[in-house]
């Protein structure tokens, strides 16, 4: 799984990779993590509102942190 | 030793401005608890914005199937329920001209944002007067539309809207709360900043009609959420926002009245111009261009050039300069820059002469 975090290296962009981690270790999903600062890229992907989480090149939230449990429910999808 | 002295007093001078603003306004009738409970009020109001306002019904109208001319109008004023916070302008920015309506409205919602957002609204109108607080909401509106026009003729043939972009579709989460519910809550919160403090007992009864609505409208998460975000956003702007006080009581001791009264202290072209560049340049943080006019204004400074730094100032540094450039490439970021600086400085002085015959 391919778990991407946009935003322009703010503390919530941080809280939020952290989430994405601990909720991928949690469910023993294979996954790489990458964090996406450039605002070129963040733009081609829609994005208004940071931080944002794209798994597998799909846009699933943005603006907010999610939490564990919201987190688990996206990887699991 | 010299130096280290002449630093030494600058500090306490500083620190000895950020004590008054926030405990001894000079001003007599404003007691300083007082601008703190309506800063209070103001970021609550923000952070309700955030949690309680449908942002991707907005964000529709900037879409790529929007309507050309009401994506304008809404990016125009867009900013008081979308910028919160300053920083979170670029990264729509970049979007919108990507993504969504194209260069034109991404222009105007980038310059009016940081202009108009309730935060900075609430401190002009308190901390500098209604005056300039008018001058610089209207003005912001308004040429954020004459110059994402601009931006729009000047570039259109080379610009192509991506016919397969599907952003916009922002999901609002679902909410139980009717329209009529949310814009009465909404009204109420206002009608408190307006009342505020000054007025204590309409402001009580408003009180108590918000803790009704509360009660029956809302759920308890979604007041937790409010509180969150409210707090959120205080942590996030507040020590800037100090910072920039401390700055604004250096700047005041550091440049004397007849520097002032000689560059920015007439309403003249060139003093509006030299404003409008100062503030095209340098770095405001998220509502800190509110003490440090107002430190220049008590120090001499016009009324318009006053206006024309608070029109470019939020809305551009050079850092911005650097991001816009990455985005929209060199040659339609200079002009947009030109167009900010000779628009704000048209802006200052028109509102500067509209002051003196009010």
């Amino acid at each position: 799984m391919d778990i991407k975090v946009l935003g322009k290296g703010c503390k919530n962009c941080d809280k939020l990779q952290k989430v994405a981690e601990d909720a991928a270790k949690d469910l023993g999903i294979d996954y790489t993590i990458e964090k996406v600062t450039d605002i070129n890229e963040i733009a081609e992907y829609g994005v208004m509102q940071t931080p944002a989480l794209v798994i597998d090149e799909t846009l699933k939230s943005q603006g907010k942190v999610l939490s564990l449990s919201q987190m688990k429910k996206l990887l699991k999808q | 030793m010299g130096i280290v002295n002449t630093v030494l007093e600058l500090i306490v001078e500083g620190l000895v401005f950020l004590r008054n603003y926030v405990f001894f306004p000079t001003d007599g009738e404003t007691f300083s608890l007082l601008r703190i409970l309506s800063l209070f009020i103001a970021f609550s109001i923000s952070g309700a914005i955030i949690v309680f306002m449908a942002q991707g019904a907005v964000l529709k109208h900037m879409g790529p199937q929007a309507k050309r001319f009401k994506s304008y109008g809404v990016a125009s004023v867009s900013g008081v329920i979308l910028a919160v916070c300053s920083c979170s302008v670029l990264p729509m920015f970049a979007s919108i001209r990507k993504k969504g309506a194209g260069l034109g409205p991404a222009i105007a919602f980038l310059f009016s944002g940081p202009a108009i957002n309730v935060l900075a609204l609430t401190l002009t109108f308190s901390d500098i007067g209604i005056d300039i607080g008018l001058a610089r909401v209207i003005l912001a509106i308004i040429l954020s539309v004459v110059i994402g026009l601009s931006m729009y003729f000047i570039f259109n043939k080379y610009e192509t809207i991506d016919p397969n972009a599907k952003m916009f579709e922002t999901q609002d989460e679902p909410t139980q709360r009717k329209a009529w519910q949310t814009a009465l809550f909404f009204l109420t919160l206002f009608m408190i900043l307006i009342f505020g403090v000054y007025r204590p007992l309409p402001t009580i009864i408003l009180v108590i009609g918000l803790i009704i609505q509360l009660g029956s409208f809302f759920t308890l998460e979604e007041i937790k959420n409010w509180g969150i975000e409210t707090l959120d956003l205080a942590k996030k702007i507040l020590p800037l926002f100090l910072v920039g006080v401390f700055l604004a009581g250096i700047i005041s001791s550091v440049i004397t009245e007849d520097m002032l009264t000689r560059f920015v202290g007439s309403n003249t072209y060139l003093s509006n111009m030299f404003a409008s560049l100062i503030g095209a340049t340098m770095y405001f943080a998220t509502l800190t261009e509110v003490p440090i006019v107002s430190a220049l204004l008590n120090n001499g400074m016009h009324r318009g050039p006053a206006t024309a730094l608070l029109l470019a100032g939020p809305s551009l540094s050079i850092p911005n300069m650097i991001i816009i450039s990455k985005v929209i490439g060199i040659k339609r970021a200079s002009t947009y820059i030109l167009l900010v600086v000779l628009l704000s400085a048209l802006g200052g002085l028109l509102a500067g002469f509209i002051y003196y015959l009010i």
